[in-house]
């Protein structure tokens, strides 16, 4: 608790010191912020039509199909391991970039469907943990994750495709701006460059504009 | 990670300016409040540890099924979030789940997260406790196993006591029609 103690004052003391690009749109979005739904899921409604119910074959086949792991999952099994992961973040576009160093440790759970990945590390004698949860989900053809970390108390969740021609994962999703309470769009993009090299791009967007906010190269830990 | 780099370059920000003003305490403020656990993660913590279920499960057009589960739930991350383990049997089938849970300060709503070993998809629910009837009550949606469909799925937790909960779950049928497909008393391992 202590440790946590001194984290929680040193971060405050820091952020005194800051500028924040996003304070000025506090005030237009505050509105906003208070028609927000609880869910940025549930407000998406998707029209269902009313279809026949499967026969009981091929529901316990789709069932099946569901919950096993295939090629996109084996591929993601190759990832298991530990890698060493260089981020780079941008609070300005036009300035340089900061730089973290942070151990991620990558592992397939529950029969080779999600694979969990623990990050740690720190910044400015910070300690930092986050951990990522990504699946793929059969029927729907889509890539699936989820990120927390110590540093904040919301869950992120994106989904997305694999494109194979590329060899990257495309996510999607928003995420609260604790400054503001204003969803953001966020997006990632996930290379895989070769077997021990990965690169993970990160845009969020802002008033409408779009900038690069990270870069994450991953490197097998030899 | 967005939640990373918003910090990450706010503390990396810290270390080149030094500018401080109000709106400045206010965002100080506004992310020491997002980060912080309060009453609700103290809250979550009160259900941390080992649980043993009954569980009654219903398929469609098939009766009902009871089956004994356990759960084995703890705290991450300075108890910002609950990691639950989850055990019993479908179909004959050992299955195993984990659920993921935090307040998210920012929103002021319960987040939730639920993965298992018979399905591919990541469930995520959103929702609020009502302390009138001592539950808490999620919504998302998850994929149909059975149709691929992306659907509506609803979940209530009841508290009973320090040692008995209660877990309701209902999914919406390709009919639009909600139906209750899973209930389960926990209580607390002696």
């Amino acid at each position: 608790m202590k440790l946590t103690a001194l984290t929680i004052c040193s971060a405050a003391m820091l952020l005194f010191s800051c500028n924040d690009s996003g304070k000025d749109t506090a005030a237009k979005n505050d509105d906003a912020a208070k028609t927000t739904t609880p869910s940025d899921q549930t407000a998406v409604k998707k029209e269902t039509p009313p279809a026949p119910a499967p026969d009981s074959a091929t529901a316990n086949k789709n069932m099946m199909e569901y919950g096993t792991p295939g090629d996109v999952h084996r591929m993601m099994a190759k990832w298991d391991g530990n890698w060493d992961a260089e981020v780079k973040f941008w609070m300005d576009p036009a300035a340089p970039p900061a730089v973290m160093n942070l151990k991620t440790v990558n592992k397939m759970v529950m029969n080779g469907l999600y694979q969990q990945a623990t990050s740690t590390g720190s910044f400015n004698g910070m300690p930092f943990n986050g951990m990522s949860t990504t699946g793929y989900d059969n029927h729907r053809k889509m890539i699936t994750s989820t990120w927390v970390d110590n540093m904040s108390s919301g869950i992120m969740y994106m989904e997305g495709t694999w494109d194979d021609a590329t060899k990257s994962m495309n996510l999607k999703g928003k995420t609260t701006d604790p400054m503001t309470r204003q969803q953001n769009d966020v997006r990632e993009v996930m290379k895989i460059v070769d077997d021990n090299t990965q690169v993970m791009e990160q845009y969020i967007t802002h008033d409408g504009k779009e900038s690069k906010a990270m870069e994450i190269t991953f490197k097998r830990k030899k | 990670m967005k939640k990373i780099t918003a910090i990450l370059c706010l503390l990396f920000a810290a270390a080149a300016v030094n500018t401080a003003a109000a709106q400045d305490d206010a965002a100080a403020k506004a992310w020491m409040d997002f980060m912080t656990p309060g009453p609700m993660h103290t809250w979550m913590a009160k259900w941390n540890g080992s649980w043993e279920a009954e569980l009654t499960q219903w398929m469609p057009g098939a009766p009902a099924t009871k089956s004994k589960g356990t759960n084995e739930q703890s705290s991450i991350m300075n108890n910002r979030y609950t990691i639950g383990k989850f055990t019993t049997t479908m179909m004959g089938m050992p299955m195993q789940g984990q659920s993921m849970m935090g307040y998210d300060n920012a929103k002021k709503i319960f987040v939730s997260t639920w993965v298992d070993n018979f399905g591919s998809g990541i469930v995520y629910m959103t929702g609020t406790y009502d302390e009138a009837t001592k539950t808490l009550n999620l919504k998302g949606r998850q994929t149909d196993p059975i149709t691929g469909k992306d659907s509506e799925l609803r979940e209530e937790m009841k508290i009973i006591d320090d040692n008995t909960y209660m877990l309701i779950m209902y999914g919406t049928g390709m009919d639009g029609v909600e139906q209750k497909f899973m209930e389960g008393i926990f209580k607390r391992k002696k």
